[in-house]
């Protein structure tokens, strides 16, 4: 069974997948169509939506759930779940590029910085078996 | 040439190489359905598996057609190949999301 931040980060995780794809489909069908023409704002939501609300938080929510604990511990829980809540405000940000907001830089610095905490939360995490 | 082409290289290697990695090792991995039935619906496994390549191969195809082929008009194309990439996606997170089971 999985912890709570791994549930609800998956959940996140999947309901970004399906806008970003059917985000991805409508562009795409378009290039075929060439009826809606769609500007370049829906690609940057396109991309953030599943590089960062998909890959990195299913990254992230598995390696959450998988890495070896300290005992029942997981430490530095706090860390993970804001990590967790910057990868899914990222795309959100990222949807005031379709109203022409200058937003790139708050974007990349609320996914730079999700990374950031994420591998402070993840890094003691990464430790060898101990042999008995 | 390279600009065409710069989609369906980024495409097969997202969708076709990474997407499909996560797709695998969550049908594998995430806890068991039921018992009956540990892995949901074998159905929607492989109609995502299905949809997804077809679509991908469609787009792989299409999407550089100008330059091999042009004149001869592949757009249609691309819309089926939307269509089918848009069914994977959601048939994976259909199934998937009944195994996203916290501890009780």
């Amino acid at each position: 069974m999985m912890p709570v931040l791994t549930v609800w980060a998956m959940r996140a995780a999947l309901a970004w997948l399906v806008v970003g794809f059917t985000i991805g489909a409508v562009m795409l069908a378009d290039k075929g169509l060439g009826r809606i023409g769609l500007g370049a704002g829906w690609l940057h939501v396109h991309v953030h939506a599943l590089l960062f609300g998909f890959l990195v938080q299913t990254i992230f929510a598995v390696a959450y759930w998988m890495l070896p604990r300290f005992g029942r511990d997981r430490p530095r829980t706090p860390a993970a779940a804001a990590a967790v809540a910057m990868v899914n405000l990222a795309p959100l940000l990222a949807g005031g590029l379709l109203a022409d907001a200058p937003v790139h830089a708050a974007v990349a610095l609320t996914e730079a910085t999700a990374v950031a905490v994420f591998v402070w939360h993840a890094w003691p995490r990464i430790k060898p078996f101990r042999s008995s | 040439m390279l600009a065409l082409l710069l989609p369906t290289h980024l495409h097969l290697f997202v969708v076709g190489w990474v997407t499909h990695m996560i797709f695998g090792v969550a049908l594998w991995l995430f806890p068991k359905h039921t018992k009956e039935k540990p892995r949901g619906s074998d159905v929607l496994s492989w109609t995502t598996l299905a949809t997804l390549n077809l679509g991908l191969v469609l787009r792989a195809l299409a999407e550089p057609a100008p330059l091999y082929l042009p004149g001869v008009g592949w757009e249609p194309a691309l819309v089926v190949s939307a269509v089918l990439q848009w069914v994977g996606g959601v048939a994976f997170a259909i199934n998937i999301w009944p195994r996203i089971k916290g501890s009780p």
